[in-house]
């Protein structure tokens, strides 16, 4: 990975300098001179879910843990797909009902424009992507007390439609077999941008012109006060 | 076809140190049954292939002293069907062995194969439709025509497993005889599948370098009934619509083991933990069978076009549980 990166304490050690001073520090691009007070940079983009066009297929969650584990990071899914129990998948489309009927609600990451979770972080793990403004975790640097999870004010809970296991918690997640907390990450250091989009194929059908929607399934919306009140 | 280099291997050692120096790039062949449609198809192109067959002492069919069996990865299945130990003690391995594909194939292809091909899904066959697994686009089966597709453990990829053999033996609790750069490993069968949450582009453990060698099948239970039912589209000869492997013990009218595996319901071979759970201690009767068969099938999660498969399943564990 080649990305600038920022954690909490050295954003606010940069926001106290001069802007001098914090550019030759960091080496960012994207901090200016700031106050102590001030928020991080928003995320260029966030995961824009509709729970209405989910068809609760989970490759969102599957091509989320692959590539993640591909890039030698944890292979838990960022993004979790929660269903009402035997929810069959895709039946909502196929009865030719509105869609939405089957319930699926995919919970990623809101990207908050004033996360809690960067501020809790004894170990300075949670960082700001210098590229797209991810807020993700240095998963090198975790140590795994679960305050990020705890801050995060966001529930995800029920059952996964993947696995079919009750999960009551937020929107970062702990991997038991690496020992770390992980979130969404926008996948900032692919090219191809968050592989949960490129896997959706509510979103491929959608682009072929299948299923007839003026938006995807899974987005990417700008980060705004607007985009980040609106994802449930 | 793409052109490729051809190593026929000598000893697994050698076998090994080909395909670790090739990587993502070689592939092991045994009866080739699947491999050479694969490659004619373009769906996978590589650049070697090492022959197992060649192996000296990878075809093999020996009892173990426990009176189990040691079956190389590189026996035909033929030679499982027929042999006379396995029809005599093994009667769920010959009759899974007799259901695979036709007798042709069954002389060409290998036990090693059977457990190590390649999904049937047509998305993932056809290069030219889009698929999750094969070359990380999408999942042309969501939204498309998923009537053979998973019931049961699909995520984001909905093949099937469509080894007939694989149920069989993990309901008779075989081990996995992994070669490779590192040495050799053992391992429940059951944990040599993966499913695509736990790797999206492969269907078992094997990493570029490792091979199955072996499989080692223990001593079945004492006084055990084993079932293999199997159901297809035609009765001449073709892959599993579902399959059912199960071995049971019963004591009286109480069933002390058993072990209940399904096939083509889910990317990896299924076994039926949560049934097992609530039939091991309990009466054999068909209220209890139907509750435990209920109870596992709760977790299935039927598509657009294969909800019929729960059914099917449900009638067939039924059946070879009771013996009906």
């Amino acid at each position: 990975m080649t990305v600038q990166q920022e954690g909490r304490r050295a954003f606010l050690t940069a926001a106290a300098a001069t802007a001098g001073s914090l550019f030759a520090l960091l080496g960012a691009v994207k901090v200016a001179a700031v106050a102590e007070t001030e928020l991080p940079p928003l995320s260029e983009g966030v995961i824009f879910p509709d729970p209405s066009l989910c068809v609760g297929c989970g490759a969102c969650e599957v091509a989320c843990g692959q590539v993640h584990r591909e890039a030698g990071l944890s292979g838990v899914s960022r993004i979790h797909v929660f269903a009402p129990p035997g929810a069959p998948v895709g039946i909502a489309i196929a009865n030719g009902a509105q869609m939405g009927n089957a319930g699926y609600l995919p919970s990623p990451c809101k990207q908050c424009p004033d996360p809690e979770c960067f501020v809790v972080c004894p170990a300075d793990a949670l960082r700001i992507d210098g590229t797209v403004g991810a807020r993700f975790i240095d998963e090198s640097v975790c140590v795994a007390c679960g305050k990020c999870e705890a801050s995060c004010p966001f529930p995800a809970e029920g059952v996964l439609a993947v696995s079919g296991e009750e999960h009551s918690g937020t929107r970062i997640f702990y991997d038991p077999d690496l020992h770390v907390y992980t979130k969404c990450d926008m996948c900032h250091w692919r090219p191809e941008g968050p592989a949960c989009v490129g896997a959706c194929p509510v979103n491929h059908s959608i682009q072929l012109g299948l299923i007839e929607s003026d938006h995807l399934c899974l987005d990417i919306r700008r980060s705004d006060e607007a985009t980040y009140r609106q994802i449930l | 076809m793409k052109s490729f280099s051809y190593v026929a291997a000598e000893s697994v050692q050698r076998a090994v140190g080909a395909l670790q120096r090739a990587g993502e790039q070689g592939v092991p062949v045994g009866g080739g049954t699947d491999l050479v449609g694969l490659m004619k198809n373009r769906v996978v192109t590589p650049e070697l292939v090492v022959d197992l067959k060649t192996v000296d002492r990878l075809a093999h069919i020996e009892e173990t002293p426990e009176g189990g069996l040691r079956i190389g990865a590189a026996t035909t299945v033929a030679d499982v069907q027929y042999h006379p130990r396995i029809r005599e003690r093994f009667p769920l391995l010959h009759e899974a062995a007799s259901r695979v594909a036709s007798q042709q194939i069954r002389n060409q292809g290998t036990v090693g194969g059977n457990l190590c091909q390649r999904p049937r899904c047509w998305y993932y066959r056809n290069p030219l439709t889009p698929c999750l697994r094969r070359d990380h686009t999408y999942c042309s089966a969501v939204l498309g025509d998923n009537r053979y597709h998973a019931i049961l453990g699909g995520a984001g990829c909905f093949i099937v497993h469509p080894s007939d053999l694989a149920p069989a033996l993990i309901a008779l609790d075989a081990e996995a005889v992994i070669e490779g750069p590192g040495g050799t490993k053992r391992m429940p069968l059951e944990k040599f599948f993966v499913l695509p949450r736990q790797d999206l582009h492969h269907e078992n453990v094997l990493k570029p370098g490792e091979i199955l060698a072996e499989v080692v099948v223990p001593q079945p239970m004492s006084s055990g009934r084993q079932t293999w039912l199997k159901f297809r589209t035609r009765e001449v000869w073709d892959f599993a619509v579902l399959s059912v492997a199960c071995q049971l013990q019963v004591v009286g009218t109480a069933i002390r083991d058993i072990r209940l595996v399904l096939g083509a319901v889910a990317p990896a071979p299924w076994r039926c933990h949560t049934a097992e759970g609530l039939l091991r201690g309990a009466q054999l009767t068909p209220d209890v069978v139907d509750g435990a068969i209920r109870a596992e099938l709760a977790k299935a999660r039927p598509m657009t076009h294969n909800a019929y498969k729960v059914e099917l399943a449900a009638e067939l564990m039924r059946r070879a549980i009771l013996g009906d």
